[in-house]
């Protein structure tokens, strides 16, 4: 039986065989994961429940991804590509996941412009939009100290991607392929993220 | 947890009475001094110092993720419930002396965050080896003294005191 219990963003939060879920995502997000790829008893039940929710025919996990997304590779692999504009952004944040997935096998993508200095360029106003996210959870924000869920973190992402210039196809597919390496390494929508990012201090607009 | 003993440690805190001399109490940090408002301030709202203290809460989340999940999962009610102590017994407090001394809200941020970290640390005071930067940061509280700063790039570096 899937239960929804939370429906802020399209990757919607479930409760599959007793374990929360973020259910909508994930054709593609599991398309190459498998059981035997597993590594914890954690992934292992994550990926059996999505396995059924997939199965599922009454749950719409179809995405539109009819656009091109902006290019996508291995942090390692794309900071040094030089065929496309841009500079490589990792999708799920460094400082923010650092400690669980390494800097360069973090997915990232190719976003245009400089994260700091250049605002109204997709990479500026992507961490301009995080910023604002990550404020509520600094000394002074209304959320101070506490941890946002990986899935408040997929919705703020997903919403910063798309309000930086990007369709919503292409912010999907991004979103898609950043939480399907949250899920190889143990990183569940209803799991807290590990980290709050330091401020950037980007120049102002 | 009961954590009521511990809760009672910040209560009984006499605030700041001690600025401008030397802490009462050992604490595990090198220390440097300073001795006025005005360069306390300009020490606390130096974002070294906000990063500091940030880098030192992520210090025990990452912790807590790695070796503690299940611990970990309960970070934002123990969060909550701290921040409604502080609110309903020593925030006033602390907005007194702020107005008082013609500080800033930033000031009252800080000390805000300061507590409900040595809160956190000590809720989790069965995950052994766990980061424990801010309940030494209590400690200097409870000496009257105020935490304000950090000299170097945490965790190397100095504590600076008022």
């Amino acid at each position: 039986m899937v239960k929804q219990i939370d429906n802020a963003f399209s990757p919607k939060l479930a409760i599959v065989g007793g374990i929360e879920v973020d259910i909508n995502s994930f054709d593609n997000a599991l398309k190459n994961v498998d059981v035997p790829q597993a590594k914890t008893p954690t992934q292992i039940n994550y990926i059996k429940a999505m396995q059924e929710v997939n199965a599922k025919p009454d749950v719409d996990v179809n995405v539109d991804v009819s656009e091109s997304v902006p290019k996508m590779d291995r942090y390692g692999m794309l900071k040094n590509d030089k065929t496309t504009h841009g500079q490589a952004h990792h999708v799920n944040q460094n400082a923010v996941y650092k400690d669980v997935i390494p800097s360069d096998e973090a997915i990232a993508v190719k976003l245009e412009g400089n994260a700091f200095t250049q605002p109204g360029t997709p990479h500026y106003e992507t961490h301009f939009n995080m910023e604002k996210f990550w404020d509520q959870f600094r000394r002074g924000g209304s959320r101070y100290r506490e941890r946002p869920t990986n899935l408040e973190y997929t919705n703020a992402m997903y919403k910063a991607l798309k309000e930086s210039g990007l369709s919503e196809s292409q912010a999907k597919e991004v979103i898609q392929q950043a939480i399907k390496q949250r899920i190889e390494y143990g990183l569940l929508g209803g799991d807290l993220v590990p980290r709050i990012p330091g401020r950037i201090n980007q120049v102002g607009r | 947890m009961d954590n009521s003993k511990f809760l009672n440690r910040i209560l009984s805190i006499d605030w700041f009475n001690n600025c401008g001399n030397p802490i009462k109490q050992n604490i595990n940090y090198t220390v440097i001094y300073v001795f006025s408002w005005d360069e306390a301030k300009r020490c606390y709202t130096d974002p070294v110092w906000e990063d500091t203290t940030l880098e030192a809460s992520n210090a025990l989340s990452e912790f807590l993720n790695n070796k503690y999940k299940s611990e970990f999962a309960n970070w934002n009610k123990i969060a909550r419930e701290g921040k409604a102590f502080l609110e309903n017994n020593i925030v006033h407090k602390i907005e007194a002396f702020r107005e008082s001394n013609n500080l800033d809200k930033t000031f009252t941020d800080c000390v805000k965050w300061d507590l409900l970290g040595a809160i956190m640390e000590a809720s989790y005071s069965k995950c052994k080896n766990r980061p424990e930067f801010f309940l030494e940061l209590l400690k200097v509280y409870e000496s009257g003294n105020f935490p304000c700063g950090w000299s170097g790039k945490w965790p190397d570096g100095k504590l600076i005191i008022f």
